[in-house]
């Protein structure tokens, strides 16, 4: 049976999203107002950064980002990269490394439920569409930082 | 490659088009890929996988040979804006239908499968979790061709 989603498992993913943005890149995000995603809307995300949330609460936690803020993360980053190609490819394995590491630092904080990650799929290109079969609404949180604009999306309902 | 793992999986990837679609997928030679971002794929489904084996198994597939495959599902009648809804829905099941019998085959130990989640858009790149090998399984079908890729790894 499927229970609603708890904020006391969807904050410690927003928490750490910020705590990542601040520690890696002293920047300081702050967040909007949380709205219900239209599946297969119109969207600006070239990148996605794709976690799967298995155990006690089942669903899927979606990071989205432009290509010109993560580029100025990894620019921020130090990282140099030789050509176009080099650079699309780093970028995908940072997204999936903030998905890991924002997941992970947030399961741990989340011990009052048996809840486990799976690994960070990346997906990259412009207008693509993420579905999957959900219960419960999608939750869009907006993001504004001073270089831009990024989303966390999350649907981890209780599976009672 | 794990010709072992590749072997399950085509014939589990086998077993489900027979029984789902009344067609026998023939595989092609596996190989190893990296992160492809031209092909001709328009729609990709996967599943992510935590537990004692971790990573991830995709079907990849042309929008005409999801079309036609909807045409020879045994599914009850649908309205036609709801086609692609209904077509997200039928590649989720084949991968996950394929993630849950490749676990079990594999004797993996409490493997945990994320919800199917599918993917369209032209030229959408996949970027598997890194440190895991690419396989990819080519198939053809009557009705056009289409890919399996995993990546898993066994920990501990």
């Amino acid at each position: 049976m499927i229970g609603p989603m708890d904020v006391s498992v969807v904050n410690p993913f927003l928490n750490s999203t910020i705590r990542l943005f601040k520690e890696m890149f002293h920047i300081n995000p702050t967040y909007g107002k949380p709205f219900i995603v239209a599946p297969n809307g119109n969207h600006r995300w070239e990148i996605s950064g794709i976690i799967g949330i298995v155990g006690e609460h089942e669903g899927v936690i979606v990071f989205r980002i432009t290509s010109l803020l993560a580029q100025k993360l990894l620019q921020l980053s130090g990282v140099s990269t030789k050509d176009p190609e080099e650079t699309d490819q780093v970028l995908r394995e940072m997204i999936g490394e903030f998905a890991n590491i924002i997941s992970g630092n947030a399961i741990a904080e989340i011990q009052h439920r048996k809840i486990e990650i799976t690994p960070p799929v990346v997906i990259q290109g412009k207008n693509h569409n993420i579905s999957w079969q959900f219960e419960a609404p999608i939750i869009g949180v907006p993001f504004v930082t001073s270089y831009g604009p990024f989303e966390v999306q999350i649907c981890i309902p209780y599976q009672k | 490659m794990n010709t072992e793992l590749t072997d399950v999986i085509t014939t589990i990837t086998i077993n489900i088009f027979e029984k789902l679609f009344r067609e026998k997928p023939v595989p092609g030679l596996p190989s190893v890929v990296n992160e492809r971002k031209l092909h001709k794929w328009d729609i990709s489904g996967f599943s992510a996988v935590a537990g004692s084996m971790t990573g991830v198994m995709a079907i990849r597939l042309t929008a005409a040979l999801a079309d036609s495959l909807l045409g020879k599902a045994k599914l009850e009648h649908y309205e036609h804006h709801e086609k692609w809804k209904i077509i997200n829905d039928m590649v989720a099941e084949i991968v996950n239908t394929l993630a849950g019998n490749v676990l079990t085959e594999s004797g993996g130990i409490n493997p945990k499968i994320s919800v199917p989640i599918t993917v369209t858009g032209k030229d959408h790149i996949i970027a598997h979790p890194k440190n895991n090998a690419i396989v990819c399984i080519p198939f053809s079908l009557s009705l056009g061709s289409f890919e399996i890729e995993y990546s898993l790894n066994w920990i501990g």
